[in-house]
């Protein structure tokens, strides 16, 4: 791959040279088009504003948004099984300290974010400086974190849900409050790991953990740190979540541990890395797919069997690129 | 100083187990009875099948979480043949060769195509939940009138048929991976195929066949679950899918051995098969248990990994 590049920029005829990548990711928005243009088509009223904003794009935020702390601790070499766990839990939070404390929403935000950071802390610490494996800790963390769900839910109301004040309903149920936050989140990290310094040493981390270490970077960190981000991400996506539901229940955030492996998986097969650009795309890819099957009739059961289809073909694509590269080294 | 530390790795969960054991057993007069003891067992015991099945896979250097997805389907098939009035050895033998079906499948991928395991069974596993739903449309099949539970439950003596089951798997499986060559080089193939394959051994071969006993055990495990709840219900699968691999992964720490073992899972499935029974018994909220397993949990492994220090990283 290197000397790939090497040899691509020595000679500025072979610039022209379509990468292995760049081919991927044309294909990929290909076949997004594609299958966009189908359903435009084919499906009646998927084309409209509100179609493609409340039932498209919204889900499809939350569900990046959760994916991109997925996407991060994928990226440094590790696993967070607790990531649903977690937004729940954060969610439930909000809910409850607007409840019980009858504040506004920035206590609330606080509130969420400041569990996410926690836990996620907790996980980072257990696998970087305990020298844990990724999945018995976040394993363990998923039964802490659904223990206190159940102690926030009872304590905050008698009951397993919390209906949240209106205005925040309100305010959940805007599409641009909910897209804006994401844009934000998703901009906010693609900074810092395209443009900074720590990004570059957190992919350091996941690509050669050894080579990170003699060239100074202080690895644990970074492992450390990519956790927390991943618990402070799932935290706004649980808020999210929440606020768009207009409630807070036991549990909720469940369905997105699959799209937080599928995203940043699919995002990694087209973009080559795992990459915030990568998951991104796959979550408008996804959730464009649902959102058109939905439309032209495909009962709710199949969406278990496109989702596992999906990733499944995806993993064989990339095998096969796998096998494919290997034949050629 | 580093003598404590071994001592600490190798019996922390024993001695987690026996503290606990004491305290819930002064703290509740029931716990220590006979028929609780029983009861502690048989709630472990699917979790620790499945765990087993789930550990097989796990020494030949792959994971197979497609059993949260295999088990409601196989309990499906099974409950249909039995409405059906097909005999009961058909439809359990039709269960096991769909289960056998879809570990080669999944073997298949994983040794052939050389796809990521995780993420391809995590694949597995939704599609065969989703053709669950497609294949019952979503209502669960009850199976009263046609399964007789005690061929399960029954007692022999004061034990349950299925604890002596249990057990039975247990020596079994522990033989076959501690004592016996084919145990010694599935392990070698799961730790390092390179060096495997250097010594002659088939990849493949092990790993398939690592996948075909996992299967077989995960078809006795939705057998079990069909019986325990009288039908093939939705939830069968997704609500065991956390603590077995709690179990599993847990089990691999528990003895400071790292690496996957029989042993180890049968301690995690009763440590946590234990936390629940004593909690509910106590009459604690309802809420402490998944905490008290996640603090409990992580207090273990946290001591039994206390001379690690290499950080441990997962390749998707």
């Amino acid at each position: 791959m290197t000397e790939h590049v090497i040899s691509a920029e020595s000679s500025p005829r072979k610039k022209l040279r379509l990468e292995g990548s760049t081919l991927n990711i044309a294909a990929g928005l290909l076949v997004f088009s594609a299958v966009f243009v189908f359903f435009s088509i084919k499906a009646p009223g998927f084309f409209t504003r509100i179609n493609l904003i409340k039932n498209l794009l919204m889900p499809a935020c939350i569900a990046a948004v959760i994916s991109l702390g997925m996407t991060i601790v994928m990226n440094s070499g590790g696993v967070d099984l607790s990531i649903s766990s977690i937004a729940g839990l954060a969610g439930l939070t909000s809910a409850a300290v607007s409840v019980v404390f009858d504040v506004g929403f920035f206590p609330m935000l606080v509130a969420a974010l400041l569990i996410g950071a926690l836990i996620g802390a907790l996980n980072g610490a257990l696998v970087a400086y305990g020298g844990i494996s990724p999945f018995v800790v976040t394993l363990s963390v998923v039964f802490l974190a659904q223990g206190l769900q159940y102690l926030i839910a009872l304590g905050a109301v008698s009951g397993t849900y919390l209906m949240l004040p209106r205005e925040i309903t309100r305010l959940g149920s805007q599409p641009y409050f909910v897209i804006g936050i994401s844009a934000l989140c998703v901009l906010f990290l693609y900074i810092l790991m395209d443009r900074t310094v720590y990004g570059r040493y957190m992919r350091a981390v996941g690509t050669n953990i050894e080579a990170a270490r003699f060239s100074g970077i202080r690895v644990r960190f970074f492992y450390w740190l990519s956790f927390v981000i991943c618990g402070v991400y799932c935290a706004v996506g649980g808020i999210l979540l929440t606020f768009s539901e207009g409630m807070s229940r036991v549990g909720s955030g469940e369905s997105f541990l699959l799209d937080a492996f599928l995203l940043p998986i699919l995002g990694n097969t087209i973009f080559g890395k795992f990459s915030v650009e990568g998951t991104v795309f796959g979550a408008l890819f996804m959730y464009m797919i649902i959102n058109g099957l939905f439309i032209l009739g495909t009962p709710p059961e199949y969406i278990r069997i496109i989702k596992g289809g999906l990733l499944l073909a995806i993993i064989l694509v990339s095998g096969i690129q796998k096998i494919r590269s290997g034949d050629e080294a | 100083m580093n003598f404590t530390k071994e001592f600490v790795q190798k019996y922390t969960v024993f001695i987690i187990l026996i503290v606990l054991f004491v305290i819930f057993s002064i703290a509740s007069p029931t716990f220590m009875q006979v028929d609780n003891l029983m009861n502690l067992l048989v709630q472990s015991t699917i979790l620790g099948i499945v765990g087993f099945g789930l550990v097989m896979i796990m020494i030949a250097g792959e994971i197979d979480l497609a059993f949260a997805g295999v088990i409601p389907f196989e309990g499906a098939i099974f409950a249909t043949l039995l409405t059906n009035g097909r005999p009961f050895w058909v439809a359990a033998l039709s269960t096991l060769a769909i289960g056998l079906l879809v570990s080669y499948v999944i073997s298949l991928l994983v040794t052939r195509l050389k796809l990521v395991s995780f993420v391809s069974t995590i694949a597995m596993m939704f599609l065969l939940q989703g053709i669950w739903y497609a294949y019952t449309g979503g209502k669960n099949i009850y199976l009263e009138d046609y399964f007789n539970r005690d061929i399960v439950f029954g007692l022999v003596g004061a034990v349950p048929r299925v604890v002596i089951l249990f057990a039975v798997i247990f020596i079994i499986l522990y033989f076959l991976t501690e004592q016996t060559p084919f145990g010694l080089r599935l392990r070698i193939v799961g730790e390092d195929p390179e060096s495997a394959r250097t010594m002659g051994l088939n990849p493949i071969v092990y790993k398939t066949a690592g996948f075909l006993i996992g299967g077989a055990i995960f078809a006795i495990g939705a057998f079990l679950s069909t019986a325990r709840m009288s039908g093939a219900l939705a939830t069968a699968g997704a609500n065991m899918l956390m603590p077995v691999m709690t179990a599993a992964f847990v089990g691999q720490t528990v003895l400071g051995m790292s690496r996957p073992n029989i042993p180890g899972v049968l301690l995690a499935a009763l440590l946590l098969g234990m936390i629940n029974n004593a909690f509910v018994l106590l009459r604690l909220p309802f809420w402490s248990v998944p905490i008290a397993e996640g603090l409990i949990l992580i207090i273990a492994i946290y001591l039994t990994n206390i001379n690690k220090r290499d950080v441990v990283q997962i390749s998707m």
